[in-house]
Formats: C-alpha cells, structure tokens, sequence
C-alpha cells in the first residue's frame, strides 16, 4: 500500500506542478523607439531627428520599445540573455534602427511586453526625419 | 485492478484539476527577491515584513532630476487616489545610490511624496542584491569638470508584488495618475 501511494502522489505531484504559461513566439517589425518621447507626443520622435534623443533616453532608463506600422508599441523589456531590463547600453546601438526581432510577447494591464530573443534583421535608421523635423529636442 | 494501475489512475485525478486551474503567469519568476535594507532611523526592512500586503516598489535616487521625482509623485497620488483600497499596499522606494543616500536622507525623500512611502538604503551589497533581484540596471556616470555631482542612470519601472511576495504587473515610466490607479485596482480587489 505504501508503493501504491508513493507512486500516486508522485505521479500526481509531478503533474500538478505549475504549468510554466507559455508565452506566445512572435516576430515584430519596427523602429526602435524610446517610450516616452514617442508615447506622449513631447516632440517629433521618430527617425534621424530624434536618433541622439532616442540614445540618451535608452540608456538613462527609460523604457524601450518597438514601433510597428501599425502604431503598435512593444516594450522591450530584454534582449537574449541579457540580465537587466532597461538602460541597457546594447539599446543605445540600434536605437532608431529599423529592426525585425523574434521574441516572447506578454500582454499585461494593456501594455505589450517583448522579451527579444534574438535581433533576426536590422536595416540601420532608414526613416530619415532630420531635414524636416531638425535634430530633436532642440532643433537645428 | 493492479495497485500500480490503480496508482497511476489516482495521481492521474489529482493531477488533472490543478494543471488546468494553476497555469504559472510567465512574468512571475521574473521580477522580485529577498532583500534586507534599512529604512529611516536604522530599522532593518525586508521583504517578509510585508508578506500578506502588496508592495509597489520603485528604485531610483535622490539626486535624481527627472525621472524619480516624476515616478514617485504619480505613485504618490495614484494610492491617494485609491483611498481605502492602498491600505492594503506598501509602497518602497529603493535607492540605487547607496553612496549619497543614507537612510535618513532617502527615507525623508520617500515621505515627501507619500506619507506612508518608506524609503530603504543598505550598503552598496545589499543594493546590489535587491537591485538584481528586481533585473534593475544602475550605471553611475561621473562628470570629468564635477565627480561629487555624479549621476546614476536606473532603470524606472515601478513593480506591483503580490500579498504572496510575488511579481504581479509592471508600471512604465510615464503612466498618469488615473491610469496606474486603474491598474492597481483589479489587483487590489482580487487580493
């Protein structure tokens, strides 16, 4: 009898474990953007114009995310096996980049979360914004 | 029926319910840790003293001219806009620059924003080990023409913990007031 409940309550046990939810594979396309900037409309934030802007807002702290197409933000909160999730120098280097990423995407209290796994393109900054924006935050 | 038949039957009953009703949150392992500071007048802190209670936790530092100020002023006001529902959180603002902020200091800051916001501080290993616990990033920068008023770039997410100590939602920097009380709400009246 005792075998029949050491194998139950393993086999139970090993089962019941919390399932690990498995966040959903995604591949997003966009421009690397600084979350503040862009969201709030506080200047022209995109492209060459707001490229140094961008840079110094990533590695001050401020969340990073990508701007699809659509409009669509996804906060990055990681790149691959990276262990902090903002203010990130390796941010600084693509920022303003068009990017194409795979990652896990999480969506929590309306906001899309991506937890990058890898940087699967980058095409450089190719919205090229300057000459009519000027260099952003403080012109030409 | 064999008993081992009969054995894998039941773990396999008791298996079935719980697979379906405890589906693990993806971000719950991914934010949040022990940690042991001092708050104001050299009481020690940690994170089992607020078992039972949410806790709304925020790194930054004082000499901080932007962010923080920002941050802890909307969580300031959101909880006041929660009225009785914030009893049951504890707001904690942790710094990232031990070296400046003695408790005394940080915790005099925290209670300009809030009266109940308690601010921590630590060596700087004590930091360093809340700090990874919560994957925040500090990278001091020093200006050549001024050291003494170096700056500390950090990360600025405010994270809501459950009353079981764990991770249960992010606030970006740059919510408003109405929104992170919007947020908070359905956490609150869940428990």
């Amino acid at each position: 009898m005792l075998k029949f409940l050491l194998t139950a309550s393993l086999f139970g046990a090993l089962i019941s474990a919390p399932a690990q939810a498995q966040a959903p594979r995604v591949q997003v396309k966009g421009e690397l953007v600084d979350t503040w900037c862009s969201v709030t409309g506080i200047m022209f934030a995109t492209g060459t114009a707001h490229h140094m802007c961008a840079v110094w807002c990533a590695v001050g702290g401020i969340p990073v995310s990508i701007k699809d197409q659509q409009g669509n933000y996804y906060m990055v909160l990681r790149i691959a096996e990276d262990d902090e999730n903002a203010s990130n120098p390796r941010y600084a280097k693509i920022m303003s980049h068009e990017v194409t990423v795979d990652g896990e995407l999480i969506e929590r209290d309306g906001t899309k979360y991506l937890f990058v796994t890898q940087v699967r393109d980058d095409q450089g900054v190719v919205n090229l914004t300057h000459d009519e924006n000027g260099i952003q935050p403080f012109g030409n | 029926m064999s008993l081992t038949r009969r054995a894998w039957m039941l773990g396999a009953l008791c298996a079935a319910a719980p697979v379906r009703a405890q589906t693990r949150d993806p971000l719950a392992d991914r934010f949040g840790g022990p940690f042991s500071l001092t708050a104001a007048n050299g009481r020690r802190v940690t994170d089992a003293e607020f078992l039972g209670r949410f806790m709304l936790v925020y790194f930054g530092y004082t000499h901080c001219p932007d962010v923080c100020p920002v941050d802890l002023f909307t969580m300031g006001e959101a909880l006041k806009l929660l009225g009785a529902q914030a009893d049951r959180v504890q707001p904690l603002f942790i710094t990232v620059d031990p070296e400046r902020d003695k408790a005394e200091l940080v915790g005099e800051y925290a209670l300009s924003f809030h009266p109940r916001l308690i601010g921590l501080s630590g060596t700087n290993e004590e930091i360093e080990a809340a700090v990874r616990a919560y994957k925040v990033r500090r990278v001091k920068y020093t200006p050549a023409n001024d050291p003494a008023n170096y700056g500390v770039d950090h990360s600025s997410l405010t994270y809501l913990m459950g009353p079981d100590g764990k991770f249960r939602t992010l606030i970006p920097h740059n919510t408003s007031i109405e929104r992170m009380a919007d947020i908070l709400r359905p956490y609150l009246e869940r428990g």
